[in-house]
């Protein structure tokens, strides 16, 4: 008698078992759907409507354009004056680029290969601004650059973001050259090779995957910020592609499809960069956190 | 030459650091005491501003609003943890899953916001998308972004939806630096998936959590302003203020720079004692 009711027993656990795995791999698949659509959609909300023409997005927000329109894109690019936006970003971009990185490493060599008094203590600072938010400074920064007469100056401002992104970028930096054996430095010093030398033709030469990265993130950063360009670039010429999309939003322009194209505009470059430097975005990520 | 060498390498990152951080750090300190509006003299007045901020409620309700977002840390963690893990197994798709999953990570806080209003307004797609699943009672009646008691969550649904792409990312890399063997031997015990899950890899991720823990903690209080400016303003009323747009408000807006100031060392002041309970409190698990 006990034997059948606990072969019984085994059966129905046995079915509840795949039922139960067949159900939650269902909701499983419905959960990563729903959120890969929503990602999805979210791409292809502004790629569509920036091709439509009022009429047609009057008619459905969905549906593909009959023809493409791109009348939206030059009204964005000449009127909304986004294709001035676009260099203004791109002078940014390079500007911080070079100075962030050539700074940050000249640092991170001096951290990682030298010793000097304060070292700790002053690489534990570093690494403490990282957290720093420019809200919180922006007040005194803001009156600071105000009486230095650095407000709409790309100086100014460029300045401005390389501290931001140094203590990140420092950090890496210097775990990655931390890594360079210093049997490759003595032997160039054997050969003669000053320290600034081995900085150059040692240290530099093997950074490219890092260099890489920190371009890669730095660009992001950059290119993607509201709150410093806001503050410090208020000038209508020198705004950047955010300031006039933050604009144009929250003052509900009219000119609806034109928006969308100056969301395409400004998301493109960072789409292109991705698909190039996909795992270069996602080492930078992880890296700071995983250390 | 050689002892001042150092110096001279870390000198122009110090300079542009001590440029931008430093010196304006100090100033922000002594602003804080002072009484500056507008383009008016300003008067010392001790620590008048900080007993003005902190004995108002108002302000207290505002530091509700970031707290209330500390509510979505959870969330992000489950659910990171169970994307990384899918992905991990190699569910079906999952390559697909992955690529697109990261994509709001890089996309601009800006352009987030901006198309996830479009997302969240009256009869749109949110509201459609509810139609869909049964509950349509939620939608129509207005945006979502203008409800007091709804806006502020469907803030905290955009920066989840951006979030979960960092999430995944890092769990995901924590997962795969765990050996193999450990699977398999578990596997070889008879051991199921779920326990696999409950006593191996959970235990195994519980750094990274805590990594990952500090950082939103720190993110949901200095690093959430442009959600708020794109999206809403400050919200119906002051319902999605968060301190930091209630400093840029008080600062650019009102031009109460004295008052600002204080509230920016009272932000300060909060993400240090936080940071410092927890790393506290997970130093103390460790041991």
């Amino acid at each position: 008698m006990r034997g059948i009711g606990s072969a019984n027993n085994k059966l129905v656990k046995r079915y509840a078992h795949y039922l139960f795995n067949f159900f939650s791999n269902i909701m499983v698949q419905l959960f990563l759907l729903v959120l890969s659509a929503s990602i999805v959609i979210a791409f292809y909300y502004p790629i569509v409507n920036s091709l439509k023409t009022q009429l047609e997005y009057a008619k459905s927000q969905f549906a593909l354009p009959v023809s493409l329109d791109f009348s939206n894109y030059v009204r964005a690019w000449v009127e909304g004056n986004f294709g001035r936006a676009f260099i203004n970003n791109i002078i940014l971009v390079t500007g911080v680029e070079i100075l962030a990185l050539l700074v940050a490493s000249l640092a991170a060599y001096a951290f990682s290969k030298m010793d000097f008094k304060l070292k700790r203590a002053l690489f534990r600072i570093i690494l403490s601004f990282m957290f720093l938010s420019p809200v919180v400074i922006s007040v005194s920064l803001y009156t600071q650059m105000v009486k230095l007469s650095l407000i709409n100056t790309y100086v100014g401002t460029i300045i401005i973001y390389t501290a931001f992104t140094l203590s990140f970028t420092i950090y890496i930096f210097t775990g990655f050259f931390r890594g360079i054996p210093n049997e490759l430095l003595d032997s160039a010093r054997i050969d003669g090779c000053s320290d600034f030398g081995i900085y150059l033709w040692v240290m530099l030469p093997l950074s490219k995957p890092v260099l890489a990265t920190l371009f890669v993130l730095n660009f992001i950063y950059v290119w993607n910020d509201l709150l410093i360009a806001l503050l410090f670039l208020p000038k209508s010429s020198l705004q950047t592609l955010m300031i006039k999309l933050s604009f144009f939003h929250t003052r509900h322009y009219i000119d609806f499809m034109a928006i969308m194209a100056g969301v395409v505009i400004a998301v493109l470059p960072i789409v292109v960069l991705y698909m190039f430097a996909q795992r270069y975005f996602i080492r930078g990520m992880i890296a700071g956190a995983l250390k | 030459m050689r002892k001042v060498a150092p110096y001279l390498y870390i000198a122009p990152s110090m300079a542009i650091l001590s440029f931008v951080i430093v010196y304006p750090l100090c100033k922000l300190f002594s602003y804080s005491f002072i009484h500056w509006e507008g383009i008016y003299a300003h008067t010392f007045v001790g620590i008048s501003n900080y007993v003005s901020i902190l004995s108002k409620l108002f302000f207290w309700k505002i530091l509700l609003n970031n707290f209330k977002l500390f509510l979505l840390i959870p969330i992000e963690v489950i659910l990171g943890i169970s994307i990384a893990w899918l992905i991990y197994q190699k569910v079906f798709a999952w390559k697909f899953y992955q690529t697109i999953i990261f994509l709001p990570v890089i996309l601009s806080i800006i352009i987030c916001g901006i198309v996830w209003s479009y997302f969240l307004q009256t009869n749109g797609i949110i509201d459609k998308f509810l139609g869909l699943i049964g509950l349509g009672e939620f939608a129509g009646r207005h945006a979502w972004l203008v409800d007091p008691v709804f806006a502020l969550p469907a803030v905290g649904v955009v920066i989840i939806w951006r979030d979960l792409g960092f999430a995944m990312v890092l769990f995901l890399a924590r997962l795969e630096s765990i050996s193999p063997v450990l699977f398999e031997a578990a596997r070889l015990d008879g051991a199921s998936k779920l326990q696999i899950l409950r006593y191996i890899v959970i235990p195994l991720l519980r750094g990274i959590i805590e990594i990952y823990v500090v950082l939103q903690i720190i993110g949901f209080l200095n690093f959430i302003f442009t959600y708020i400016y794109v999206m809403t303003g400050g919200g119906p009323g002051y319902k999605t203020t968060v301190i930091e747009y209630y400093i840029f408000e008080q600062a650019f807006r009102e031009l109460r720079l004295g008052y600002a100031s204080a509230l920016s060392v009272i932000l300060l002041g909060i993400t240090m004692i936080l940071a410092f309970i927890q790393l506290r409190v997970f130093k103390g698990e460790e041991t």
